[in-house]
């Protein structure tokens, strides 16, 4: 076994090319009014108060074209401030939380993007998921999230519970 | 340390834990960590004696070069070069897939000798329990369809931040971007 070297600036993983986007870089930043353009600090990193204006968070994670589940900070916060979500990230992410005991969200939006292994398909499958559920009336909406409420306290309850869960299972 | 205080302390109650790296402390950097782990190499171990290495975020993934991660397969390469034992590591990562990928590097190695390894979505970077207070959800406060955060710059999200606009979704859902110019668009990323 050797140490492979390799030029720090081309080691990234979102190198992706896909069948049906539109890739080109947006060269400025873009902050829509009905969101505070506050930096990403404690008080907004881990939970939003804001969110309880939005219906769905559509989590944009860290990666995309990756082997593994890959979960952050982005996606804890729609579970932290209650609010359904569909994760624009590495396959089976959605299958990991609920290994954690987390519940989703199959009622109310198809989440069949998950188990999509292919990350061109799985871009297809994520955004029309996410265009049907935005395009329904705002009230049909509130319904939605209404109905999933119990899911989103016990989303939130095991949060809170998420480190003695996985200290629970540790076979050490 | 990037893995919790409960999560060393409940390592420290089992293992004794001759050090503990993070590879944020090397990034990329594989000299740093073969003098690191050359410090802590002994003619023997005892079963319980342990090396923590917390392997978040930095990996480095391109099936067309290999079918594991570059900074994993480093690593274990200097373990090797340094000829102390695998089981003398604990890997903690927020990986789920490592295991499989450190079968695939020591294929050819005694299945006895592994290090252990730990797969968490807890550590301090991304959670904080005390942080978080618990919303009422009123479902009738709920005047947009949806919102993204979508963050820094990085292809994937260019491509949804495009998707949303061409199919005139930016008025049902709110949007935070960062565009190419911004200075982490430049650095090398997980």
């Amino acid at each position: 076994m050797v140490i492979l070297k390799t030029d720090p600036h081309v080691n990234y993983n979102d190198q992706i090319t896909l069948k049906n986007g539109d890739m080109s870089p947006l060269q400025y930043d873009i902050i829509s009014d009905d969101i505070p353009g506050v930096p990403n600090q404690d008080s907004t990193r881990y939970q939003a108060d804001f969110y309880k204006y939005f219906g769905l968070d559509i989590v944009a994670e860290t990666v995309f074209d990756f082997p593994y589940p890959f979960i952050t900070e982005k996606t804890f916060r729609p579970i932290t401030s209650k609010r359904p979500f569909v994760i624009v990230g590495a396959s089976h992410s959605l299958a990991l939380l609920r290994s954690k005991n987390f519940k989703t969200f199959d009622m109310i939006i198809d989440e069949s993007y998950d188990s999509i292994t292919d990350y061109s398909d799985r871009f297809d499958s994520v955004t029309f998921s996410i265009k049907k559920f935005v395009t329904q009336p705002i009230e049909k909406i509130r319904l939605d999230v209404q109905s999933v409420s119990s899911i989103l306290d016990h989303n939130f309850k095991t949060y809170l519970e998420l480190e003695d869960i996985e200290l629970s299972q540790l076979n050490l | 340390m990037i893995i919790t205080k409960k999560y060393y302390d409940k390592l420290a109650s089992v293992y004794n834990i001759l050090d503990a790296i993070a590879f944020k402390d090397f990034h990329n950097n594989f000299d740093v960590l073969k003098d690191r782990l050359s410090k802590i190499k002994q003619e023997e171990y005892n079963i319980n004696d342990k090396v923590v290495i917390e392997h978040f975020d930095l990996e480095y993934y391109d099936k067309k070069i290999l079918n594991f991660g570059l900074f994993i397969y480093n690593t274990m390469a200097i373990i090797k070069e340094l000829d102390i034992p695998y089981f003398v590591f604990v890997f903690v990562t927020n990986h789920f897939g490592l295991q499989q990928q450190v079968d695939k590097i020591l294929k050819n190695h005694p299945t006895g000798d592994r290090p252990k390894i730990i797969e968490t979505i807890v550590n301090n970077q991304i959670y904080n329990s005390n942080l978080v207070e618990n919303l009422p959800i009123n479902a009738q406060d709920i005047k947009h369809a949806g919102l993204s955060m979508i963050g820094q710059p990085r292809i994937h999200r260019f491509a949804l931040y495009n998707y949303l606009k061409n199919n005139n979704l930016l008025d049902s859902i709110k949007i935070s971007i960062r565009g190419s110019s911004n200075r982490y668009y430049l650095l090398p990323r997980i």
